[in-house]
């Protein structure tokens, strides 16, 4: 006998992985200069409508574009923060804030303005159909969805452990001065940084794309959200707690929507964010981060 | 922009002039306007403006004084419009009354959202409060008896009886909003030369030298978000008397939370007459931008003001009016003045 339960389990557990992804890249911003994107999953949006047109108009396989919209999302990153963020760096927080704000608003409703506001939904993938075992129906695109995030939170891992450049990112965000002054650029950092974690929506944007309705007006609220809530839960700085903090967002919306009303989906997700808002100090997951 | 303001300012030294003129300068004349109105859309451009300069004084209060970016005031709003609603449609109870009990519970629902999010600080607290925002847009989504995502309409056929406060002709709208605009930026000029003005302001500049001073943060911050929800809450019910029909998308959508935000910076954060120049050039903006674009769907005049928005944060990120200082000879030369709010730019 299976409990729908654990479909919900496994659901979540896939998805979730997705989110600690887009979570990770906005957590990286987030820990190194203090600046929270609000517009994280409008730059998800802009990778996820490449896929969409590149994939109805060329025919062009989403595999073949992970690296494009990996490589088009870094430098989207890199000339967001070398031409705009930068120069809200020293000004008050509330310039931060309204700063991505525009940048949400521009890039939803530029994307609204010339692709329209219709959900759209992708029909060639490579990969389709699903498999039923123990009497769990799972999704092949979602499971491949899921390893693509894992892959690229183990290369993302990789990158700042042991690059050159992931270094200079960590010696920044723990003393930016220390870094000035070790002969580390830290504006390239920032910018590189910016790059990185929205190279990370690019991924995570493409293999959505393929399984997952798009409505412009919504879905970029739920992911920026949903990795609000998980870099809130797993700990700024920290790739794992990022990880697990959106496998644990991926759980709670979907063991929410199979036990309680799935209506209140979303709600979920804004709950716990509050939550782990208010708890972040004493650290529901910092755990991670000190291992 | 900044060069234009400065060549403004040099032929007419606005600063100088005391608010306590100029404030009966700006809203006197205005009581003219509709006479000149003579197309119907100019009228209602003119009502959102005066709505809305209730509106950004509301945000203005937390925002612009104590220095807290809040992205949740429609909920406020919305709860407001939803009580004088529902008291008029389902009860029968006069907006005239209604009005008063939406501020209050507003202030309420304000309050409880700010005891829960006053610990959290800058960025922190502003996605809180869009959380919040997000939460309650599925709620009232989803619950029937306030009419869910259909929303609930007036009974139009109220409309002119004595007590429903809703009128055939809009030139009686003007003047209601009139008083609420007024009101509102006398609240706010009261607040400005008031010591709660300048606890305020002081927890902005400095939340901990601010409570080393023996100012209460917490206690102030939450006094703040009162008043500033009870006219948010007194806004949304004159918003749901002038469209006549609420339902959650018109009040809790994102834009609402911008719009409240927009105002207020685009004027000046943290001044008596700021909202007042932001919602002049914002709703005459949107009006005029929605006509000549043709329809909101398009989404072109929110491209426009996330533009304005990106472009204020990085050249005049404390709106197009200069602060002036509380009081006559306070803080000309300080840095305060030279560099506006200062809110997190060094602390931990």
């Amino acid at each position: 006998m299976v409990l729908p339960i654990f479909g919900a389990v496994v659901d979540g557990v896939l998805i979730g992985l997705a989110y600690g992804l887009v979570a990770a890249g906005l957590g990286l911003i987030w820990g190194v200069m203090d600046i929270v994107n609000f517009a994280h999953g409008e730059h998800m949006l802009i990778a996820m409508y490449v896929t969409l047109l590149a994939s109805a108009n060329f025919n062009i396989s989403p595999i073949i574009l992970l690296p494009v919209n990996a490589a088009l999302m870094f430098v989207v990153g890199y000339g967001t923060y070398a031409i705009i963020i930068k120069k809200t760096m020293d000004g008050p927080v509330l310039g931060q804030v309204l700063c991505t704000f525009g940048l949400l608003l521009t890039i939803r409703y530029g994307i609204i303005y010339f692709a329209g506001p219709s959900t759209r939904t992708i029909n060639n993938f490579v990969v389709a159909g699903s498999t039923t075992a123990y009497g769990i129906s799972v999704s092949y695109p979602a499971v491949l969805t899921a390893i693509v995030s894992l892959l690229t939170i183990g290369l993302l891992y990789f990158i700042l452990q042991r690059s050159s450049v992931g270094k200079a990112i960590r010696a920044t965000a723990q003393d930016k001065q220390a870094a000035q002054v070790m002969g580390i650029n830290t504006n390239r950092i920032y910018a590189t940084s910016w790059g990185i974690g929205l190279a990370a929506t690019g991924i995570a944007g493409t293999m959505i794309a393929t399984h997952f309705p798009i409505q412009p007006n919504a879905t970029p609220g739920i992911w920026t959200i949903a990795s609000f809530a998980a870099v809130a839960l797993g700990g700024l700085g920290s790739i794992f707690g990022a990880v697990i903090g959106g496998v644990v967002i991926g759980l709670v919306q979907n063991i929410g929507a199979s036990l309680l009303d799935p209506s209140y989906q979303q709600l979920y997700v804004y709950i716990v964010l509050i939550v782990a808002l208010l708890y972040q100090r004493e650290g529901i997951l910092n755990w991670v981060s000190d291992q | 922009m900044s060069g234009a303001v400065k060549f403004v300012s040099r032929i007419v030294d606005l600063q100088s002039i005391p608010l306590l003129y100029l404030i009966p300068a700006i809203f006197i004349p205005a009581l003219a306007l509709p006479q000149f109105a003579t197309t119907y859309f100019f009228l209602n451009t003119l009502i959102y403006v005066l709505l809305f300069v209730g509106l950004g004084q509301s945000w203005n209060i937390i925002g612009g004084y104590a220095g807290q970016i809040s992205l949740g005031h429609a909920v406020m709003f919305a709860s407001g419009a939803y009580t004088t609603g529902i008291l008029f449609i389902y009860y029968d109870i006069t907006p005239y009354v209604g009005l008063l009990v939406s501020g209050l519970l507003a202030a309420a629902v304000g309050l409880i959202l700010g005891a829960l999010t006053f610990r959290l600080r800058y960025h922190y607290f502003s996605i809180a409060t869009l959380a919040a925002t997000l939460g309650a847009y599925v709620v009232f989504l989803q619950w029937d008896w306030i009419g869910g995502a259909v929303g609930l309409e007036y009974p139009l056929s109220q409309i002119g009886s004595s007590f429903s406060l809703m009128f055939s002709s809009r030139e009686l709208y003007f003047y209601v909003m009139w008083v609420f605009a007024l009101g509102t930026t006398l609240l706010v000029y009261q607040l400005h030369i008031s010591k709660l003005g300048i606890y305020l302001k002081a927890i902005d500049i400095d939340q901990e030298l601010a409570e080393n001073a023996g100012i209460s943060a917490f206690w102030y911050k939450m006094y703040a978000m009162g008043l500033s929800s009870f006219v948010a809450g007194i806004g949304g019910g004159l918003f749901a008397q002038y469209v006549l029909f609420i339902e959650p998308r018109i009040l809790l959508e994102l834009i609402r939370n911008v719009e409240f935000v927009l105002i207020p910076v685009i004027g000046g954060l943290g001044t008596v007459l700021g909202p007042i120049v932001g919602a002049v050039v914002y709703i005459f903006t949107r009006e005029y931008t929605r006509t000549l674009l043709g329809g909101t769907q398009t989404g072109l005049s929110w491209v426009i003001f996330g533009m304005v928005l990106i472009l204020i944060s990085v050249y005049r990120p404390n709106g197009l009016i200069e602060r002036r200082p509380a009081i006559g000879n306070i803080g000309t030369d300080t840095e305060e003045t030279k560099s506006g709010i200062e809110s997190g730019a060094d602390d931990d």
